[in-house]
Formats: C-alpha cells, structure tokens, sequence
C-alpha cells in the first residue's frame, strides 16, 4: 500500500504560547485565523509536516528532532482523525479539510453575526498610526487630559452622577457611543502595531442583547502575556481617550450629553473590565493568569457528576500552577453569583421591550409621518429606538433558539447513551 | 521561592482580588445601573401597560386638590417633571401648546407632577414661564415611587378605566403621548392639569 503524503496545510504558522501549566505550549493558526493551543510532541510532529512528506520519513525525522517514537501508523491515525479534520494538516485524499478550517460557534457568549466593516488591509495604516499612543510619554499626556476631562465632567454631574437624570437617547449620546465603540477597538489593534503582531479587520455583530463593534486580535495570542495584557487594555485606554473630545464638545455646545457620554465611557469601561462575560476583563485576566479557557478550566472544578463539560481536555498541557488554581476557584464561586444577577437583568429587560415592542413600532411610523412637519429629529430618535429594541429582541431570540438546540443535543445524546431511541 | 514563582503568586493575588472586587462591582453596581441606563435609553422605564395606576391625591401650587380618583372615566396624562431638568424645560413649550390645545375635552386631563422640589422654588418658575395648566406638588416624593419614576420626565398615559396605557420616559416624545391618548379616547380631548411631584432627589 502506497503511503499518502501528508504536510502542513499552507498558510498554518507555528509559534511558541506564553501559557500558565507545567508543560510548554505552543500555537498552530491556520491561514483563516483559527489557533490551537497545541502540545509539545504535536508541535514537533506538525513542525515535521512543514513540507510534503510520507509518514515514515515524518516518523525518522520527529525521531531525529525531538527524541519521540511514533510509527508511521500512529501518525497516519493521528492525522486522519484530528489533524485533517481540523484543518491543520493536508492528506492526500481527505476529502473534509477546508470547511474544518471554519471556526466553531462559541455558545451563548459568542459574538453573532459577525460582518467585516473595515479590513484589515484599511485598518492597518490607520492602527499604525494610532500606535504612537502607547509611548510612555505620549500615554502620560493623554491620560492626564483625560483625567482632567473627567474632573470637568464629574463636577458639573456630581459624583456619583444622577444617573436617572439620563433620558432618552440623545442624537449626541448615541454619536458619542458609537465613536467610542470604534475607537476602543482601534485601541486593540493599535497596541497590537504597538507589538509588531498582525492582526486582522474590525467589524460589528451581535453581542449578549447589544450590538457590538469588535476587532480582530486572534494572532495576539503569539505574544508574550504582559503584551498580550496591554492589547486587552487597549480598547479601555483609547475609550478613555474620546473623553476630553465630549468635554471639548460639551464646552463648544452646552449640550449635557456630552458630559453623559464621559459618564457612560466610565460605566462601558467597567463593564469591559468585567471578567464574567468575554469582554476585555474576561481576556485580561486570561492573559494573566496564562489559560486561555477560563470558562472550561472553571467548569473542571465542577465533579464529574454535576456534567462538567470538556473535563480533561487541557490535560495534555499539564496542571495550571497552584496560584492559578486558587483564582480559578474564587473565578468560579464569583460566577455563581454574578451570572444570576446578569441574566436575570436580561429577562427582565428582554420581556419589558418585547411588551413595548409593537407600540414602539406603531409610534415610529407615526412620527415618520409627523418628520414631515419638522420633526425630523424625532423620527430619527424614534428609529434607532426601534433599531436596537429590534436587534436586541433577534439577540435574544437567537440565544433562545441555541439554548434550545443545544438541550436537544443533550438530551439525544442522554437517550443515546442510556440504550433508549 | 524564585523570582519567577514569587511574580506568579503576586499576579494571582491581584487576580483574585481583581476578581473579587469585580464580582461584586457587576451583581451590586454595574449590572443595575446599566439596567436602568439600559431602560433609561431606550424608553422603556416605569410602570408597564396593564398595571394599575397607583391613586394619588395633592394639591397643586395654588392649594387645590388633585386626585387621580378624580378623574376617573377620563383618558389621563400624568406627566412628571421637575424645574431643575434640562430635559423637561426643553419641552415646556410643546407640552404646555398641547394642553392648552386639549384643555377643552371633557374626556380627558392633562397631570403633571413635580416631585421632592419646595413650592416655593416651583411657583416663581411656574409663574415665570407663564405655565397655566395646574402643578401638583409630591413633597414627600410617594406619588414619583409609586409611579417607578428613574428619569424625567417621565409620561404615562392612563385609560379610564385607571389603568397604564404607556409609559414614555424622556423628552422627545410628546407626540407618541398624545397620540396614545387620542388612541385611548373614544371621544373628547385632554383637559389640562399638571401634577408636579417634588423634584427627584439629586438633581
């Protein structure tokens, strides 16, 4: 029998992962931007593929290069059920490879609908640029302006800002938000420029009940962890960053929604920097403790009767640290208080717009007719009102129909497991 | 212990800590406030349609009494506002043209209520801006709590059966008020009468 010739599939880049756990890790990124943390001996084998090769040459030559004893069948078994159907390998008549290359749906806490506004080709000069920002001295100056603009904007609002004094919103409020949002994102591709690391486009999607803007920062995961901690700060920073631009607008217009959008950059920022959801602070605190899957790694702490998911699956890469074990517990019990307290916020909104949803609808097309008589403004108020109590009742509908599918799965496999059909 | 595995546990104790503070930072501050904010923005706050309006009784600036009871069988607006809110002197003019153009109907009254705010702070304003339509004062602030009142103004539309038609939080939407209450009555326009319940406290 002829040996198929197996290699690496081309554009797969092979790099070391800076990673808390006793034994190394290292990365394999496909061209199409999905990353596998992979082992030690796993690097090597693939690292033995780069160029078209039999399995008995990769045999000798991961023999030669890493000491590791593994017969030309072990390697042919190893590619046919993982390595090919991940994409990461290309075999000679494997039919499935390409469409393995997509990136797995990430369960109830992945970004939906993902669509590139800006690619990375355009970002790129424009994160270049911005980079400049994240030198020292620079930093210091802009992060004083900023500082000083919260003064401003803190004693003219009070402190702590009345924030039902907050109505609507405002043209200016939802500007400042969206320019904020975009910004922050830059602020994570900058930091990567800062670094010297690729990194791809920036696009929008759906995100818990909101719509998001996000930056794709995947080929981070190449840098060391206090790099890859300031890419996860970087969105914050240059978030922070617009504040004095409201305050200069807030003296320019007199309008007070200025002054609220400072007070909203704050709330957003500590919100990111929230490690519950996978927001910034969920990536911050994955890069320092060095496990890039705290939601899994939390859930092992679970026995293995209350249906741990994926128990094991890190083995491979040895125990995490002792320190990092104890943050993984204080993770976990924090969870079980914050994610009642976060859904059941979310219930409570999503059934209140989905009560006012059809009046709110029949109200923006009343105004549509009234914009001809000079409310404009309101109609256009009225409009993004409708846009995001729309996006935000599809979020939750989608979530529902996850939920759903993914009970069913369950309980299929449960009947499947126990001899029932 | 190494420099390496003391760099570690130093990052781990801030980590926990981190974690700890953000913990209850989200389920006790973040998490409720984004709520509102989240209500706030998007105009959904306060009572919800179908709820029984809460009964108040006042008495306006001028000393006569207001009673929700009162105005039972009526299409009801109950506005509340506050001097002190940017965002409710922004519409004083559009809403004042409206009740006045309403004031007439028999089937319906305009109530606007200004809360936690002395008399005598609103009465120089009510006079200054040459408001006609009556003030009812909240000085206690029960009638703005009963109410759910997070921001100002905020507008309900009651049926005459004494039940929450909408509830509108923020300006900008003194025609979907209206609207709803033309919907609501069967015939009849809005007669004026504004409740003002004292102010909201801190602003």
């Amino acid at each position: 029998m002829v040996s198929p010739i197996l290699q690496l599939t081309p554009g797969t880049s092979l790099s070391t992962f800076d990673a808390d756990g006793e034994a190394p890790s290292y990365l394999a990124q496909l061209a199409a931007g999905r990353q596998f943390r992979v082992t030690e001996p796993l690097y090597h084998l693939l690292a033995c593929m780069e160029r078209p090769t039999d399995p008995e040459s990769i045999s000798a030559a991961l023999a030669q290069r890493a000491g590791i004893t593994l017969d030309a069948a072990a390697i042919l078994r190893l590619v046919e059920t993982k390595l090919a159907p991940a994409g990461l390998v290309w075999m000679e008549g494997h039919p499935g490879a390409p469409a393995a290359a997509r990136p797995a749906p990430g369960g109830a806490l992945a970004l939906r609908w993902r669509r590139e506004l800006i690619p990375a080709r355009c970002a790129w000069p424009i994160s270049g640029a911005l980079g400049h920002a994240y030198r020292p001295g620079v930093a210091f100056v802009l992060l004083a302006l900023a500082l000083g603009a919260h003064g401003v904007a803190y004693a003219r609002l009070g402190f702590p800002p009345p924030i039902d004094g907050l109505t609507s919103a405002a043209p200016a409020i939802v500007a400042a938000l969206v320019a904020m949002s975009l910004v922050h994102e830059f602020g994570h591709l900058a930091a990567c420029r800062r670094w010297g690391c690729p990194h791809g486009g920036l696009g929008v999607g759906l995100y818990l009940l909101a719509p998001v803007f996000y930056a794709d920062v995947s080929p981070a995961w190449r840098l060391p962890r206090h790099q890859r901690a300031i890419v996860d700060l970087g969105g914050i920073y240059f978030q922070l960053l617009c504040t004095p631009a409201f305050v200069a607008l807030y003296l320019a217009t007199g309008a007070e929604a200025w002054l609220w959008a400072v007070v909203i950059c704050d709330l957003s920022a500590l919100f990111n920097l929230s490690p519950f959801a996978k927001l910034d602070g969920y990536w911050l605190l994955s890069d320092a403790l060095g496990i890039p899957n705290l939601h899994q790694r939390a859930r092992e702490l679970l026995p293995p009767a209350m249906g741990r998911a994926g128990a094991g699956a890190l083995a491979p890469f040895g125990r995490v640290s002792r320190a990092a074990s104890a943050v993984l517990a204080v993770y976990f019990g924090a969870s079980l208080v914050v994610w009642p307290v976060l859904v059941a916020y979310q219930v409570v909104l999503v059934a209140n717009v989905a009560t006012l949803y059809a009046g709110l609808v029949g109200d923006a097309v009343f105004l549509a007719r009234e914009a001809t008589l000079g409310e404009a403004d309101l109609l256009a108020q009225a409009a993004l009102q409708i846009f995001l109590l729309s996006a935000m009742l599809l979020q939750a509908a989608l979530m529902l129909w996850e939920a759903g599918r993914a009970l069913a799965r369950r309980a299929r496999r449960w009947r499947m497991s126990h001899g029932m059909r | 212990m190494g420099c390496g595995e003391r760099r570690r546990l130093s990052i781990a104790l801030i980590a926990g800590a981190a974690v700890v503070i953000f913990a209850v930072l989200t389920a006790g501050l973040i998490a409720p406030t984004l709520f509102v904010l989240a209500r706030n923005l998007l105009g959904i706050g306060g009572l919800l349609p179908g709820e029984t309006a809460p009964d108040f009784a006042l008495r306006d600036a001028a000393g006569q009494p207001v009673r929700l009871a009162d105005l039972r069988g009526k299409t009801v607006v109950v506005r509340f506002w506050s001097p002190d809110c940017a965002a409710c002197r922004s519409e004083l003019d559009s809403v004042r043209a409206t009740a006045e153009r309403y004031a007439a109907d028999p089937s319906a009254a305009f109530v606007s209520v200004v809360s936690r705010i002395p008399a005598a702070t609103v009465a120089p304003f009510v006079a200054e801006r040459g408001i006609r339509y009556p003030v009812a004062l909240d000085d206690t602030g029960l009638v703005a709590d009963a109410y759910l009142v997070q921001a100002l103004p905020t507008t309900y539309v009651i049926t005459p059966e004494g039940r929450i038609l909408r509830g509108f939080v923020g300006a900008g939407n003194a025609f979907q008020v209206f609207r709803e209450a033309q919907a609501c009555r069967a015939s009849g326009v809005v007669t004026a009468c504004t409740v003002q319940s004292e102010g909201i406290p801190g602003r």
